[in-house]
């Protein structure tokens, strides 16, 4: 009997190891992201000077220590070595590139100020650390229409970029070298004409291919295209995007880069801030033939455009007053991070968010980084919510985004008289996704 | 008629007897029917008193013709006293044994070729053994370069005439020789110098030196019963005695450059019998061994006494005798024959026709000794027919790796000699694992040092022998253990053949599984050797099974926890108390395993890391049940489904029951081990999958096939219809693993060779390169690889934890943080170049930002590589104290002492008396 019962227990323990094993959850990979935040130490930025314009410092917390430099002769430039405070100063050299130290500080510049022999316009512009992948839409050299690239090496080792271009009838070589050498610190200005001469628009690419360098575009203009705006850079073309918009009347245009080797329909939306997102009429299937820049007219809308195709394209609105042209371009996700904007004039901040709901907190802060006032914005499920500096504290510096949850993004729109400046807002690099390592061998 | 038998010569016969009243009275009844009789009969009793000799030996000659000789007599003294009783007069001195029954016509055979010519001065008979009386002994014997006696036959070789014709020998046997009286006197007899052995090798020698001729009579015919040689006879035996007249006979003839040349060899040679001795315990030998060489080596006077001696008989040069040696290669053909008989015995055939050898030793598993000389070898040999076939299917098999190396993803290739494996060892820096480390060897390198140590310029070929030629190497020792636990031959093969393509089923070959393949291969042997101390419990058969035991867990260390959890629930169920010899053989085992296996205590996860890269792969239970390992192609789920359906009838006949639950227990063990290792991640990634599990799941279905294999003779007492239906279940998995095996090849992913997981350039310039794989979203695989990447064996040394945590920090740095510090630190460590074999624009985009690294060409494409511009090159390796060398030779020691420790004891002929 006991023989018996010992034997046929044996299938019956094989049954129960199996049974209990499909209950123990195997080691499966994760589908989510599995990149985790890290504080950075260190941060640098690099901003290219211009009559009139300021260059603006700040941070989300104080650091330890700032060192800024003006290129190309490497001479310090006094009055943003503190970095506990927001600091403005006027332009040094040709471009102003500063290090900071001091975990999760989260150093940041700005460009602002009339651009006075450049268009005479606003413009309010991030500092970029480096140039990647950077994509301009919207560049002209035709009609009084002038942009300037600024390509800038602050690093002690050459820097090689590579610049393509795309105009209405598809991508064009760049005349010269494609190719462009920056040995350290130093900047090169090259107007659009240069590039790619007699052309009213152009979409510029510049890939980074060695060493560290930046790349912005100042886009003047006195014909049709008047006044001046900083073009920040789009991250790459893309199928699903968020483009800044400017409020307020005046022509108004999107230009559309298709990049690709298949026609891109678009379809546009705006991202309200009452009723939700809602495509704009006569822009829901917008197409852009293969490798071709195609501008389409906008109505008036306030709030930040989604793009949506079947290709990847990039993109930028321009809002074009009597004096300024307002130039905005594809935001960034700010995933959870604290995002900073400078005020100037009349500064409305604008959050948007294409998928869930959303909270965020706009706080406002005095150059001493003091807060002077802050509102939580509630934001609707594929709609925005802005809020006007003026009425967070009369003396505030600059503001800060903060949200919890990713998916949001924001902008900035600069109102002085007639002169406009849109911003998109980007993180700051008070931290970085770092992935998970997994030692192999 | 010869000549000689019209005026016959004087012939002298003298027997020597020492306490022969064993053999004398039918010695002495077959002196009596010789066709032609000796002039003259003396005999003398060495050592009188002891026995009957004396009287018998009056009784049959006469008081008048037996003398007697103090004990300790030689044989060549007691001739001398007989000759000089005898007085002159005799023309032959016919030699005779105690122990030799002389044929009737063997004084006329020897006559009719000692006259045959003038030179011929010694004769010698053919001597047959005693008492079987068939096998021949010897016509003739000579002595080899290494000092061992050669008689040119094969042991227990029958007499069928085949040595029948009269030639020229350096020597024949004392027992039965007829040497001429005057060559005798000119030679002065034996060398008193060697009472028992080799004097007659050393006196033929000499004749031959001196000018005479030594023959063969094979007409004439002795039985010897050789009691002597063969240590029968009640005597108080000299250690080493039988050594020493060897040593002395080469060392007092041989002449000039080879005397220094033999004194040198022999010395070695002897002491290398002495090692020999000592690992099969025979300490009575080595002591023999040790005795000789102090014999002769330290007395010189003698020797030199006994070379002149021989100097001032010599007529003839050393080099004219040449023909009369053996060849010599013999002594290493005898060594070569040794280890075919060794393997000869693994492969015995079912039914096979014994030679007769004489063996000391008793089989316990013996075979059925059925010859039918009428069928064909194919079906008297159906095992070894089995074999053949198997390993021609796996030449078939291989098809694509018949290179003679092999590798893949988790196997890395071997090295190019087997100085790497034993640099590796001793190594205080393990620089090959890229980081740096000073971790100890992988716990299976001794073993490979050790045993690749035949094949040192080629150690690949060792593993490419055991992977391309697992399954037959698995059938086979599995067949070897199936004598033990059934006597049915057929359903024995079947199983034995399932077993062995379990290994390719399980997709472990494919892969590259070393540690599954070495396991699968000695778990039978284990079995055997645990099967043996249960049943007779010993402390060689505990060295045994902790050898085994360790063998197979330092190259799968999940084998020992199914060996361990089998055990445990085998005692209990046998009712056997667990005995001292068991437990020590386990911590025996775990204790020669080695440092860098214990840690698998420290850290479980390890257990299911073995020989080779500890990648992963997925796997489920459900595939476990099935007997599949996981991976990207193994065999159909279904093919073990008739094994799992017969274990479970297996359970049902009583009468086997209990047999058929300890197969079930040790199937458990395996199913639990295989069932863990998929719920666990692989030490190595990548994520989201399992540990390997296939020996598991291999030891679960053998386990279950085993239990079919003990219930088989209740299957087939059920009837004809359940028989046949049980034989064709057991049938499915043979067949179809079989087939599907042929189909789909050996190889894939395993290869002759794999790309090394850098550029070609970085390999070749032996740069150190750091590689990232994947994205900043979905994790990066971070890989060291110095130069071409690990060979086999340097895998099993990974950085420390605290160095690869202080590099992951570092690499965290280069991601987020390009600057030149973490380059700075790269460099550093050592690092000569970074790669993205698939390069993710995130990833590329940020180590390119980083100062301090310059792009470089790659020749893959999608592939980035950066080249680290101020390399250092050796970086900041770690090393071990420098004990650690001495640790290690003590480790190979362990190994070592434990492998002469398992190595049966050489067992005594158990008449012989001791001094």
């Amino acid at each position: 009997m006991r023989k018996m019962l010992i034997g046929f227990a044996a299938p019956v323990a094989a049954i129960v190891v199996v049974a209990a094993a499909m209950l123990v959850p195997g080691p499966s990979g994760s589908e989510e992201s599995s990149a985790e935040r890290v504080p950075v130490r260190q941060s640098s930025w690099v901003c290219p000077t211009f009559d009139g314009v300021t260059v603006r410092a700040g941070q989300l917390s104080p650091a330890e220590k700032a060192e800024a430099v003006a290129l190309p002769q490497n001479q310090p430039v006094d009055g943003l070595d503190d970095p506990g405070l927001w600091r403005s100063v006027p332009g040094a050299g040709e471009a102003v590139a500063l290090t900071q130290t001091g975990a999760d500080s989260g150093a940041v510049g700005f460009l602002a100020g009339v651009a006075g022999a450049d268009g005479d316009g606003l413009v309010v512009s991030g500092c970029p650390e480096r140039s990647d992948d950077a994509w301009f839409t919207g560049l002209g050299a035709r009609d009084g229409h002038d942009s300037q690239v600024v390509l800038v090496n602050p690093g002690q080792q050459q820097a090689v970029v590579r610049l393509s271009a795309w105009t209405e009838v598809g991508e064009v070589a760049v005349a010269g070298d494609e190719s462009v050498t920056l040995e350290p610190g130093e900047v090169r200005r090259i107007a659009a004409s240069e590039l790619a001469a007699e052309e009213p628009m152009l979409t510029l690419r510049v890939e980074r291919l060695r060493g560290v360098a930046t790349a912005q575009v100042l886009d003047t203009g006195s014909g049709p295209v008047r006044g001046s705006e900083m073009l920040t850079a789009a991250p790459g073309p893309a199928k699903d995007q968020v483009v800044a918009a400017a409020a307020g009347g005046g022509e108004r245009a999107l230009l559309l880069t298709n990049p690709g080797e298949d026609t891109a329909h678009v379809e546009v939306s705006a991202l309200g801030a009452d009723n939700g997102t809602y495509v704009l009429e006569g822009l829901n299937n917008v197409s852009v033939e293969p490798g071709a820049v195609t501008a389409v007219s906008l109505p008036e809308v306030a709030e930040p455009l989604r793009l949506q195709s079947d290709t990847s394209v990039t993109a930028t609105t321009r809002a074009q007053t009597d004096e300024d042209a307002a130039a905005g371009t594809v935001l960034n996700d700010l995933d959870g991070q604290p995002a900073l904007a400078p005020v100037v004039g009349d500064t409305q901040l604008t959050v948007a968010s294409p998928g869930e709901k959303a909270t965020a907190t706009v706080e406002a802060f005095d150059a001493e980084m003091s807060s002077v006032g802050q509102q939580q914005l509630d934001v609707p499920a594929g709609g925005s919510a802005s809020v006007s500096a003026a009425d967070l504290g009369g003396d505030a510096a600059y503001l800060v985004v903060s949200s919890d949850t990713s998916g949001l993004y924001a902008q900035a729109q600069y109102t002085d008289g007639a002169k406009v400046a849109l911003l998109g807002l980007t993180a700051a690099p008070a931290t970085a996704r770092a992935p998970q390592l997994t030692w192999g061998g | 008629m010869p000549a000689w038998r019209a005026a016959p010569p004087t012939v002298l016969a003298v027997i020597v007897s020492r306490r022969g009243a064993r053999w004398l009275p039918q010695t002495v009844a077959a002196l009596g029917q010789l066709e032609h009789l000796p002039s003259r009969w003396v005999a003398v009793d060495v050592g009188p008193g002891e026995d009957e000799t004396g009287t018998l030996l009056r009784q049959a000659l006469g008081d008048e013709h037996v003398l007697t000789a103090e004990e300790g007599t030689g044989f060549g003294d007691a001739v001398r006293l007989a000759i000089e009783h005898a007085g002159e007069g005799a023309e032959w001195l016919w030699l005779l044994h105690d122990d030799a029954i002389v044929d009737p016509a063997s004084l006329t055979g020897l006559l009719d070729e000692a006259t045959s010519a003038d030179d011929i001065a010694v004769v010698g008979p053919k001597i047959r053994e005693w008492p079987s009386l068939r096998r021949i002994l010897e016509v003739g014997r000579t002595i080899t370069g290494t000092a061992s006696l050669e008689t040119g036959l094969e042991p227990g070789e029958p007499d069928a005439g085949q040595h029948d014709w009269p030639r020229d020998v350096l020597a024949v046997n004392t027992a039965g020789m007829l040497v001429r009286r005057d060559v005798w006197d000119e030679l002065g007899g034996l060398d008193p110098a060697l009472p028992l052995f080799f004097d007659d090798i050393d006196f033929g020698w000499r004749v031959a030196r001196a000018g005479y001729r030594t023959r063969t009579a094979p007409s004439a015919v002795i039985f010897h019963a050789e009691a002597a040689s063969r240590r029968v006879r009640r005597r108080h035996p000299v250690p080493g005695e039988r050594r020493a007249g060897a040593l002395y006979t080469t060392l007092a003839n041989e002449t000039g450059p080879r005397f220094w040349w033999q004194s040198v060899r022999l010395l070695l040679g002897t002491l290398l019998r002495m090692l020999a001795d000592l690992l099969f315990k025979d300490t009575h030998s080595a002591r023999g061994q040790l005795a000789a060489l102090r014999s002769v080596y330290c007395r010189p006077g003698r020797m030199r006494a006994a070379r002149r001696a021989r100097a001032s008989t010599a007529r003839v040069p050393r080099r004219e005798l040449r023909s009369l040696f053996c060849s010599p290669w013999l002594p290493y053909q005898h060594g070569a024959d040794l280890l075919v008989d060794g393997a000869t015995a693994m492969v015995r055939p079912e039914a096979v026709q014994t030679l007769g050898r004489r063996s000391s030793s008793v089989d316990l598993i013996d075979e059925e000794s059925i010859v039918d000389e009428g069928e064909p070898w194919w079906r008297r040999y159906r095992w070894a027919t089995t074999l053949l076939v198997l390993t021609v299917l796996a030449v078939i098999a291989s098809r694509g790796l018949w290179s003679g190396s092999v590798a893949s993803d988790v196997l890395p290739p071997s090295p190019d000699s087997l100085a790497d494996w034993w640099r590796d060892l001793f190594a205080r820096s393990a620089e090959a694992t890229g980081l740096g480390s000073a971790a100890w060897p992988a716990p299976y390198l001794p073993v490979l040092a050790l045993v690749g140590l035949p094949i040192w310029f080629a150690p690949g070929l060792g593993i490419w022998f055991v992977m391309v030629f697992a399954v037959p190497l698995a059938a086979l020792t599995a067949h070897r253990f199936g004598r033990l636990i059934t006597e049915q031959r057929a359903p024995r093969m079947i199983w034995a053949v399932s077993y062995g393509l379990l290994v390719v089923a399980t997709e472990a070959v494919a892969q590259g599984r070393l540690g599954t393949v070495v396991a699968l291969v000695l778990l039978p042997v284990l079995a055997n050797a645990v099967a043996h101390l249960l049943i007779r419990p010993s402390w060689t058969g505990a060295a045994q099974v902790a050898l085994w035991l360790a063998v197979v867990s330092v190259f799968a260390p999940a084998a020992f926890l199914i060996a361990v959890l089998a055990l445990l629930g085998l005692l209990p169920l046998l009712r056997i108390r667990p005995t001292r010899q068991l437990g020590v053989a386990v911590v025996l085992a775990v204790l020669v395993a080695g440092p860098s296996w214990w840690l698998r205590f420290i850290d479980p996860l390890r257990w299911w890391w073995e020989a080779g890269a500890p990648r992963g792969v997925s796997v489920t239970p459900v595939d476990v049940v099935a007997g599949l390992g996981g991976g990207p192609s193994t065999a159909p789920l279904g093919l073990a489904a008739a094994v799992l359906v017969l274990g479970v009838l297996a359970l049902i006949p009583s009468a086997t029951r209990t047999a058929v639950s300890v197969s079930w227990v040790v199937a458990l063990s395996g199913l639990l081990i295989g069932v863990i290792g998929t719920r666990i991640p692989p030490v190595a990634g990548p994520d989201g999958t399992a540990a390997w599990s296939g020996l598991g799941a291999a030891v679960w279905v053998a386990g279950l096939g085993t239990a079919i294999l003990l219930a088989a003779p209740e299957f087939a007492r059920r009837g004809r219809a359940v028989a046949v239906g049980a034989i064709v279940l057991a049938l499915v998995f043979g067949i179809g693993a079989g087939a599907w095996w042929l189909v789909r090849g050996t190889a894939d992913p395993l290869a002759s060779a794999v790309e090394p997981d850098v550029p070609a350039y970085l390999a070749d310039q032996g740069s150190t390169t750091l590689v990232l794989n994947g994205a900043i979203d979905d994790g990066l695989d971070v890989e060291v690889v110095a130069g071409h990447g690990p060979h086999l064996g340097q895998e099993g040394v990974r950085a420390s934890d605290e160095r690869e945590d202080r590099f992951s920090d570092l690499i965290v740095q280069l991601i987020t943080e390009p600057d030149g510090a973490a380059v700075a630190e790269l460099a550093e460590a050592g690092v000569d170049a970074v790669y993205l074999p698939d390069a993710d624009a995130e990833v590329a985009q940020r180590v390119s930002a980083a100062p301090g690294l310059a792009p470089a060409g790659s020749d893959r494409s999608g592939s980035l590589v950066w080249m680290v511009e101020d390399s250092s090159g050796a970086g900041d390796q770690p090393h071990a104290s420098a004990v650690r060398p001495v640790a290690v030779a003590t480790w190979i020691a362990a190994w070592l002492g434990l492998a002469a420790a398992a190595v049966p004891s050489r067992r005594r002929t158990s008449e012989e008396v001791a001094s």
